[in-house]
């Protein structure tokens, strides 16, 4: 009763908070930045920073956090801004590389079985997986966890990553051509084991 | 004919369809007569069916890799975002701190540092070993500024100096209003009784839906002084506003848990009169004076020190004379005026560390209401009558060196001034100190109030505003609250409900607007008080109504119900932005 009182008395409509997008975004967000520099806490750093311009785009209104009820803009503007800091920190990482200041970050990654499902196969699944991306181009790897992760279509992936949808299409075909391949060889391996 | 018509399947070693079926099938689009086939020729061949089914395992294997990421992922708050935000820029963000990611352009945003940046130009970029030395330099840099950083951070942290949590914090304004939650005490918010103790209401700064109401609790005796800290509400009660005008008991200091009323501890002075509270590092302080037999007794002259978890007396430091309002604390130190003294306190245990005249040449002071910055002190100090004329009082404002108490400069500001009672602090920011002040006969138009900008260094009057309401005092008393400062703009309230906002500069008016929702039926004894500001946002309690307005032109953004704690003495009704948490 005392609330909607008080809430009667307002005149704003409430708006798509930050928390919102944050509590939207940042761990499909993670994962993709992760999955793309295969470090962790460079994952988090690039992950903070884009929040930090989020932010800031946000208190001074730019596009797209004027509108305030467009989150799917905003989450493409998040992956977009992720995508260019990761294959900046890619193109850095030739120069200097920057040692975790802790060195067993990824390696104490906790590793959870499905029911059902032996640990080793979870294990070797995910160094499978590891490796077949770390393989692909930044860009061919960024179309295929953006359509994984998010179920962007072509057009959409192609606006992040500032490529045409004809391009972008070629280049998740290629992405899940070499996942898929790791994973064949992966079952292979499997199955000539003893 | 479609390419998936031409009849049989392929072998089940291969299948050169099997590409173009897939590229066709996985984009969203109208059923057309070649996905139809492309759709039967993936059902019916042997191969392709095996392909899809590969794929779709592997796309299970990467969502389930993906889905064990996302578990590390960090859970970042909007306040952590926020503070790192306002800490931080990141290294090139200098020039475009409001041009980064500006759009591609699909997403209407593009960031600085593309991806295709590798693209673009490459004539004009340097050589390969020139990159290697600019990033070198560039990481010595961020380490640097780590560094910087963490020292900065901990010796804040050792000394206690964390950020101001008033609203007039620069600070302050550089936080979202999503990420902040205005505090407010409030009465009458329900039809209360308008001497209860406030209540505190916590409203979301971005439009000013109440978060949470922390009730008020009924009392007999008015509150002095309420400060609010961690769920707690430390009140100080004067016997002079009971119900029983002949009680000669002396004030009590108490604390109460706001969420459930719990009293947590009280304890009583030995004084009817004393200051507001001030809580600093958990510990209350508090100047007394007049004993509770009525009759003077010097001894009752004092700063009290207790803790803020049990009451506990920490320390009292008997004074000379009479303290002339509430002691403010820097780095381990209290400074209070008593008399015609100014003294500094160590903290910890009340010992003098110096004592200092005050050069006002023998007239006793009233009031004195003071500032820290900069390591000074800066005191807007009241003066009695010099020749004892009725109605003719000073305002000076005193520079004292924190160090020892030396008089850097003092200025007076006129003659015939009211005596200022209330909280009126001088407002220190970028090298300007702000004080208001109002003749007495502040009630014509020959003597309207007035704000005065005086350089920090040597109290030269940089500008005077000269508010264009002469008949303000409808209710016997001046409006004089300080004004806050934010962003080179001074923001200031007028009796009458009229918000004005100034270029700190030279004083120009930039806008001025009226937030009295109800003309002439001003509440006792101030239509409004002091603004704070936050988030591009100015609030201001006017007429039992919190009000939201646009820091930049004053734009109205809100407004939500609530009352104001009666305005008694030392005890303004303080609006206080903090960060959601």
């Amino acid at each position: 009763m005392q609330e909607s009182t008080a809430q009667s008395l307002t005149t704003a409509q409430a708006p798509i908070s930050f928390n919102d997008v944050l509590a939207e975004t940042q761990r499909p967000l993670f994962a993709f930045v992760a999955s793309l520099v295969s470090d962790h806490e460079l994952a988090r750093d690039i992950v903070q920073d884009v929040f930090c311009d989020a932010w800031r785009a946000m208190q001074r209104g730019a596009p797209p956090f004027d509108a305030a009820d467009d989150l799917p803009a905003m989450r493409r503007w998040l992956f977009h801004a992720s995508y260019c800091d990761a294959a900046s920190a890619l193109r850095r990482g030739a120069l200097i590389r920057w040692e975790p200041l802790d060195a067993d970050d990824d390696a104490r990654e906790p590793i959870r079985s499905a029911p059902g499902r032996p640990f080793e196969d979870t294990v070797a699944e995910r160094l499978a997986l590891d490796a077949a991306l770390a393989t692909l181009r930044p860009e061919d790897a960024a179309c295929l966890l953006l359509s994984a992760l998010q179920g962007f279509t072509a057009q959409e992936i192609g606006q992040i990553i500032d490529a045409s949808t004809e391009a972008t299409k070629k280049r998740l075909a290629r992405a899940k051509r070499r996942v898929r391949d790791a994973y064949i060889a992966l079952n292979r391996d499997e199955e000539s084991r003893p | 004919m479609s390419r998936f018509t031409s009849g049989e399947p392929e072998s089940p070693q291969t299948c050169a369809r099997y590409a173009d079926a897939i590229a066709l099938l996985d984009e969203p689009a109208p059923e057309t007569p070649e996905r139809i086939a492309a759709r039967v020729h993936l059902a019916e061949c042997q191969h392709c069916l095996r392909e899809r089914q590969t794929l779709a395992e592997a796309s299970a294997a990467l969502d389930r890799r993906l889905q064990a990421l996302m578990t590390q992922a960090p859970t970042f708050t909007e306040e952590q975002i926020a503070t790192r935000a306002a800490l931080f820029r990141r290294a090139g963000d200098t020039a475009s701190a409001d041009g980064r990611r500006e759009a591609p352009a699909a997403l209407r945003t593009r960031p600085a540092t593309s991806a295709q940046g590798k693209r673009s130009a490459p004539s004009s970029a340097p050589p390969h070993a020139w990159r290697r030395a600019l990033s070198a330099i560039g990481g010595a840099a961020a380490m640097v500024a780590i560094i910087a950083l963490l020292v900065t951070t901990l010796t804040g942290h050792l000394l206690g100096r964390l950020p101001s949590r008033q609203g007039t914090s620069p600070s302050a304004t550089a936080v979202s209003l999503n990420a902040m939650t205005v505090y407010a005490p409030c009465t009458n918010l329900w039809g209360r009784q308008p001497n209860e103790l406030p209540g505190l209401v916590a409203f979301r700064a971005s439009d000013g839906v109440v978060e949470h109401v922390y009730p008020s609790t009924p009392v007999a005796e008015g509150a002095q002084a309420a400060v609010f800290s961690q769920g707690i509400v430390y009140r100080l009660t004067l016997p002079g506003l009971t119900a029983d005008p002949t009680a000669t008991l002396p004030a009590t200091l108490s604390a109460t848990r706001i969420s459930d009323h719990t009293p947590l501890w009280s304890v009583r002075t030995d004084a009817i009169y004393t200051s507001s509270l001030l809580l600093v590092n958990g510990v209350l302080y508090l100047g007394t004076w007049w004993d509770s037999t009525g009759a003077f007794d010097p001894h009752i002259h004092a700063i009290y020190a207790f803790s803020a978890s049990d009451g506990a007396l920490r320390w009292k430091h008997n004074l000379a004379s009479q303290p002339n309002g509430p002691p403010v604390a820097r780095d381990g130190v209290i400074y209070v005026f008593a008399g015609q003294t100014a003294l500094a306190l160590r903290a910890s245990d009340g010992v003098t560390i110096w004592q200092a005249p005050t050069p006002t040449s023998g007239q006793q002071i009233i009031s004195a209401w003071q500032t820290v910055a900069n390591g000074v002190l800066y005191a807007y100090v009241s003066l009695d009558t010099p020749n004892g004329q009725k109605d003719d009082f000073g305002v000076e404002v005193f520079a004292l060196r924190l160090s020892d108490g030396a008089t850097l400069w003092h200025v007076r500001l006129g003659t015939d001034i009211f005596p200022s009672q209330g909280p009126f602090a001088p407002v220190v920011a970028d090298g300007v100190v702000y004080v208001r002040l109002a003749p007495v006969k502040f009630t014509t138009d020959q003597y309207p109030l007035q704000l005065f900008a005086l350089r920090a260094t040597d109290g030269a009057t940089l500008w005077r505003y000269t508010s264009t309401h002469g008949d303000t005092g409808q209710k016997g008393i001046p409006n004089i609250y300080p004004p806050a400062v934010a962003n080179d703009v001074v923001y200031v309230t007028e009796d009458g409900g009229d918000l004005t906002a100034l270029s700190a500069s030279d004083g120009h008016m930039l806008w001025s607007v009226n937030v009295d929702k109800t003309p002439g039926q001003d509440t006792y004894p101030y239509s409004i008080q002091s603004p704070a500001v936050a988030g591009g946002a100015v609030f201001v309690i006017s007429d039992h109504t919190l009000v939201a307005v646009s820091a930049r032109d004053g734009a109205p953004l809100w407004q939500a119900g609530c009352g104001v704690m009666p305005g008694q003495e030392g005890t303004a009704p303080q609006i206080v932005v903090e960060p959601r948490g």
